[in-house]
């Protein structure tokens, strides 16, 4: 007799508190929620998803169907949590779900009665006609009768990071399989993990308590622990499960962390590598479908088992067995020595080896049905040739055998094999290449020497591959031998129906008769038609059972059937874990700008370009519409001087010998006359002869260039640098280095910008007219001893400068810069300003680099150079492109003008064969006092003056607009020069 | 010309932003940063070069050199960062000008923020922080990785519980976030371990 | 998945960005006869294969490299990794 070790643990130090439904009960540490509801007496856990039917704990670990709960922790509400696998802790509050108004007298289990039209294909053949009921009241109809549990849309309390884990060997399951295999791969010297998804070590030790090496399962278990904790290169891991395997040897798992009490829940999503993987996942019972074998009181016989020796539960008193197969003949055997008076197995095989006087045996007999409706109180049995029986009983414990836990392995699309023998699917075709290895009764061996026999050999034999060698083990001897003898059985056929297969999904045995009739016969038809295997479980106690019972209907073999494929993840997974840190404000990394911390002290609103935060406008504090705040900062620009950071357009430094032919190639337009100290303009292709991007490039020596692009093309054009130079043109002898973020660059610009600019620096004379042209480039010196680049460029059309200094220098030129800044009128102007000066300059930008515009839209074919190789110059020249008759030009208009309006002609039809062109920029022009806008236009020029219809559909607006040059300001680029 | 004393406050000093027993996390001055990108055939030369200058081989493949107050961080193929403190400027471009025919140089001081993570957490920080198996590379590493959606290095010593953590400058204050994030969450369960 | 980069080792798919088919490197040479032929095959026409696809991937995160990998698109197991600048330079 085995000494009950964890009754010692049962003190009142290791009581702990919950609410269950509202009763305050009592639990101890070890317990799972579902372990502590038995021992409280508590049966009736919830109600089932379909039929509302009252149902009981089923199982006592992750392949729990019925009892699923809610836990509530202040205003958050956490569903469909399993209670079989939650961790008993101090203020617990949890709650059934799926009824209304009480979990005793629920009023949809009104639909159990209408379970003749509720069956399989229900909704497909019920919910068709009139179609236009769909929206307005089937579907959200179907919608509150859905689901099991309810969403808190309050914030989760769980706080997740992200982990990342190597190894050589990795080891799912620390039960004997798992225990074993670890310390002979631990041996072996490699880094090892093991990995186990309950809060305690030991797997089926836990739960059969086994005799090995004469001890019992629990010293056994805790020596090899110990060894394993003492391997500097083993890492052994609770609490956690692993979710699923990916390509290349990786896997996702999570691991939770002790929950002393309500407090914040840790938690880390791991990605493990590992070089091979054992997984010794263990094996799990399956039931055998009846009529009514779904009510509470009804368990798997190995739950029993569990709830027995593991939790030392007592509440088992009368308790029959309904099996196919040896095991409950030792469930029995531990219920009686712990003191239940009570015990009946009823079996249906013919030959039974066991003769026990302390069980009645029922041998070639059947469970037919069972008597109860909120706890069991009774079975009807039917042996062959008898009159049928019934048995009193406070519990039944059903066992249709075992099947090998082998998930994971099939989530790389290895397909398992049914195995006549064990009646279960193993994994026997997979590679050797493969990363895993299922060991153990994951792999169909269930007795308990044979798996160590087998694990051992195994293992060494794999080590053996790759030579390794690992310190010999004795075998484990145990001493409790268990038989499984199983014979194929799946449904009764005795009474008509309401018999479970799948109790999550409410599936039954006449389900699978009617997918089958309805020729839904494959397993995956079978499956979505049934919905069979469709629940959070997965389907891991009732999927095999369908399987055998489609195979009988079908008279197919199970082997020829084969099993539907699994995916990840293993067990249901918080989107928490996934989440980790990046939800709210911290879901993507913010970019700040230099001026960022200028900005927010004088007011600016910021705007987000990817992932930038660029200041959009600087609000005045009379100023309460944006578009007051914007004329006036374009105003300024155009008739004192303003300023506005650009350091987040991209910046590439290019050097080497090469890089005037390297840029040659890249951009499409003539570069070999670029001097130094000049700057110029860059229209940038793509392969297939569209516009990528644009941007200026500035000669600083002989082979010393800096580019700059849009700030939403820096790291494409980067990329695609890249990718010319590295596998293009990798002989020439040019380097690419970003430096966007080592310069911060403003642009100042306006009629007194050079005065302005003139009064900060050294020598005020360096950037006279004369000595600094337009589109010159210089290196000057500030008063305070600084040096910057000048770049003597304009997107606005003003008289303009770009200035671009180091990063680390940016705070102290924005402070010089506004205090000359006064005498000037200088203020400073953001995204919105910055767009409506280019708009009014005709400049392109972003909204007409859209990807579908080539350098012909934007009439720029003249600056084409055809005579050299570059990037896209070639399929420019297609047809297609070439007889594109869009142009750009300028709309105005005495009405707002939206983006991406079309536009038609004022007689013609508003339709697609009709649309002239589409607007892609647009604003207000303070500067006219009027709407202005781009915008592609069939014809171009020779339009300019025509009245037409501006439409957007979207809005439902329209509006006339004249056709005009795109450049509303300056025509000439007098401004420029000056 | 460089004034140390005109530097942005936020990069002239030192800021302690957790100090505990088994973790210190410092968000560190600006340093003094510059690219080396060798030209073709330049590399005998530039190697050369280098032991004269600053009487320290360069580094192998994602490794780090270093020598008083001289760091050498491998980037790329023919491409290193030198690293040193920002008031040796003036000193150090002396040596820098002696390279222009044989590299490209940028000065990249400004455009990184440099984070300095100590104490008995670092290993547990870093199997939080980084997708790759630095346990298997050498003893002084500079690893190059994604963090946070953004690419940064990680300069990290085997044997010493020291890690520094480079981010472009921009990213600064998100990186510190999350950075202080991982520390919190370490110290939080490590009680668990 | 992880890809074996030649310089850096094993590094998770995450810091990579996919370009596409490898037969992106054989770019035309300029002013042959039938370039606008050339090229509209070289960007556009290309084999789709069920097995071993050569394809280049960029290390953005990493060294930002170019890389030629050879993968299997139906095991996605990943063959031979090498620098695309070593291949032709």
């Amino acid at each position: 007799m085995i000494k009950n070790k964890f009754k010692n643990l049962k003190t009142h130090k290791n009581k702990i508190k919950f609410i269950f439904d509202g009763k305050t009960m009592f639990g101890y540490k070890g317990d799972t929620l579902a372990s502590a509801l038995l021992a409280n007496n508590i049966n009736m856990v919830g109600r089932s998803f379909k039929y509302h039917r009252p149902r009981g704990i089923f199982a006592s670990g992750v392949e729990e169907p019925n009892a699923l709960v809610e836990i509530i922790e202040d205003k958050n509400i956490i569903p469909n949590i399993k209670a079989t696998t939650l961790e008993l802790y101090e203020g617990l509050i949890a709650k059934s779900q799926n009824y209304w108004p009480s979990l005793k007298f629920d009023i949809l289990g009104i639909f159990d009665l209408f379970s003749n039209f509720l069956v399989a294909g229900f909704y497909y053949k019920t919910f068709k006609w009139p179609s236009f009921f769909w929206e307005k009241l089937y579907e959200p109809m179907i919608r509150k009768a859905a689901g099991l549990g309810k969403v808190s849309t309050n914030p989760s309390r769980v706080i997740s990071e992200k982990g990342y884990l190597f190894c050589d060997f990795l080891v799912i399951g620390s039960g004997p399989t798992g225990l074993l295999a670890a310390l002979i791969l631990g041996n072996s010297g490699k880094s090892v993990i093991l990995m186990e998804q309950d809060f305690v070590f030991g797997g089926s030790l836990n739960r059969d308590n086994p005799i090995i090496d004469n001890v019992s399962s629990k010293i056994w278990k805790n020596k090899i622990i110990t060894r394993l904790e003492n391997l500097p290169n083993v890492r052994t891991m609770k609490r956690t499960t692993v979710l699923g395997m990916y390509d290349h040897g990786s896997f996702a798992a999570t691991e939770t962390f002790k929950k002393e009490s309500v407090k914040k829940q840790y938690q880390i999503l791991w990605r493990v590598k590992s070089k091979k993987t054992f997984l010794c996942s263990g094996s799990t019972e399956r039931h055998i479908s009846f009529q009514n074998n779904d009510i509470p009181g009804i368990m798997l016989s190995s739950s029993i088992r569990e709830y027995t020796n593991r939790w030392q539960l007592k509440t088992f008193k009368n308790v029959v067995f309904f099996t196919n197969n040896d095991y409950p003949y030792y469930v029995a055997r531990d219920l009686i020595s712990r003191g239940t008076k009570q015990v009946s197995i009823v079996d249906v095989r013919k030959e039974i080896k066991f003769s026990d006087p302390t069980i009645s045996i029922y041998k070639n007999a059947e469970v037919i049905n069972t008597k109860g409706k909120r706890k069991i109180e009774g079975v009807f049995i039917k042996a062959k040739n008898k009159p049928i029986l019934f048995l009193h009983c406070d519990t039944l414990g059903v066992s249709g055998g075992w099947n090998a836990n082998i998930q994971i392995s099939t989530h790389t699309n290895e397909k398992p094999v049914w195995n006549e023998q064990v009646l279960s699917f193993v994994q026997k075709k997979i590679s050797k290449n493969s990363n895993i290895k299922c060991l153990g009764s994951a792999d169909g061996i269930y007795e308990l020497n044979d798996l160590f026999i087998n694990t051992k050999k195994e293992v060494f034999k794999y080590l053996k591959t790759l030579n390794l060698k690992s310190k010999n083990i004795d075998l484990p001897n145990v001493n409790t031998k268990e038989t499984y003898n199983i014979k194929p059985f799946w449904f009764v056929k005795y009474g008509s129906d309401r018999k479970w297969v799948d109790f999550q999904n409410d599936v039954t045995v006449k389900d699978i008769q009617i997918s089958y009739k309805e020729n839904f016969r494959s397993i995956e038809h079978l499956k979505r038609y049934s919905t069979l295997g469709m629940g959070t479980d997965q389907g891991k106690v009732g999927n095999i059972v369908g399987l055998g019972i489609l195979s009988e209907i079908s008279n197919k073999s199970i082997r020829n059937i084969g099993t539907s494929t699994f995916r990840p993840p293993y067990v249901p997974a918080s989107i928490d874990a996934f989440v980790g840190f990046t939800k709210n404000k911290s879901f993507k990394a913010k970019r700040l700008t230099p001026s960022h911390a200028w900005s927010k002290k004088n007011n600016s609103e910021f705007v987000e370009t990817g992932l930038w935060y660029r200041s959009q406008w600087y609000p005045k504090k009379n100023e309460i519409n944006w578009l007051d705040t914007v004329n006036r900062e374009v105003l300024n620009v155009r008739n004192n001087v303003g300023f506005c950071d650009v350091s987040t357009l991209g910046k590439i430094d290019i050097q080497g010998k090469d890089s005037l032919e390297f840029i040659n190639k890249i951009y499409c337009n003539n570069f070999n006359n670029l001097s130094i100290g000049k700057v110029k303009y860059g229209l940038m292709l793509r392969e297939d002869g569209m516009i990528m991007d644009d941007g200026t490039t500035a000669r600083l020596d002989e082979n010393h260039f800096i580019m700059t692009t849009t700030t939403s093309n820096a790291e494409k054009v980067y990329q695609h640098l890249e990718f010319c130079h590295q596998c293009l043109w990798p002989y020439m002898d040019v380097n690419l280095i970003s430096i966007t973020d080592s310069f911060s660059q403003f642009s100042v610009a306006g009629p007194n910008s050079r005065k302005l600019l003139q009064s900060i620096l050294d020598n005020s004379e360096e950037i006279s007219n004369k000595n600094l042209p337009f589109m010159g480039f210089k290196k000057i010196w500030l008063k305070n001893g600084l040096s910057a680049k000048i770049f003597r460029i304009s997107f606005s059309g003003e008289l303009a400068y770009e200035i671009s200094i180091e990063t680390q220098y940016s705070d102290v030129f924005l402070e010089i810069l506004e205090k000359e800044g006064k005498k000037f009128n200088l203020s400073p102007y953001g995204t919105e300003a910055l767009s409506v000066l280019r708009i009014e300059k005709g400049h392109i930008s972003g909204p007409e680099i859209n990807g579908n515009t080539s350098p012909l839209n934007v009439n720029m074919l003249n600056i084409l150079n055809f005579q050299k190789d570059c990037v896209g110059n070639i399929l420019f020249q297609r047809k297609k492109i070439l007889n594109n008759n869009l142009r750009l030009v300028g709309l105005l208009s005495d009405n707002k003008i939206h983006s991406g309006s079309l536009i038609f002609d004022k007689d013609m039809k508003m339709n697609s064969e009709n649309e002239l062109g589409y607007v892609s920029s647009s604003c207000f022009s303070p500067c006219l006092g009027k709407y202005i806008a781009l915008c592609f236009f069939s014809g171009g020029e020779k339009y300019f003056g025509k009245n037409i219809i501006v439409k957007n559909f979207l809005k439902k607006y329209k509006t006339f607009a004249k056709i005009c040059s795109p450049v509303f300001i300056d025509k000439e680029g007098k401004k420029l020069r000056v | 010309m460089f004034k140390y004393n005109l530097v942005n406050k936020s990069v002239a000093k030192d800021k302690i932003i957790l100090k505990s027993k088994d973790i210190t996390f410092i968000k560190k001055k600006i340093k003094l940063i510059y690219s080396f990108s060798i030209y073709n055939g330049q590399s005998t030369k530039f190697k050369n070069n280098f032991k004269k200058q600053f009487n320290l081989s360069l580094p192998n493949i994602s490794e780090y050199s270093k020598l008083d107050k001289i760091t050498v961080l491998w980037i790329r193929d023919n491409s290193y960062f030198v690293c040193s403190d920002f008031n040796l400027k003036k000193k150090f471009e002396k040596s820098v000008n002696t390279f222009y025919s044989l590299a490209s140089i940028t000065d990249q001081s400004g455009g990184w923020a440099s984070f300095f993570i100590e104490g008995s957490l670092k290993k547990m920080l870093l199997e939080k922080m980084i997708n790759i198996d630095y346990n298997k590379l050498s003893e002084k590493s500079v690893i190059s990785t994604s963090f946070y959606g953004i690419r940064c290095l990680f300069v990290n010593n085997l044997n010493i519980n020291k890690l520094e953590v480079l981010c472009p400058i921009s990213f600064s204050d998100s990186i510190e976030k999350k950075l202080l994030n991982v520390i919190n969450f370490t110290k939080a369960v490590q009680s668990n371990y | 998945m992880y890809i074996e980069h030649p310089l850096l080792g094993s590094r998770s798919i995450d810091e990579f960005i996919y370009y596409g088919d490898a037969s992106l490197l054989k770019r035309p040479v300029f002013n042959q006869n039938k370039i606008l032929e050339k090229f509209h095959k070289y960007l556009y026409l290309r084999k789709n294969p069920n097995g071993i696809h050569s394809e280049l991937w960029f290390h953005l995160y990493g060294d930002r490299s170019w890389l030629i990998v050879e993968r299997d698109t139906k095991t996605h197991e990943i063959r031979n990794v090498i620098l695309a600048n070593k291949e032709l330079g």
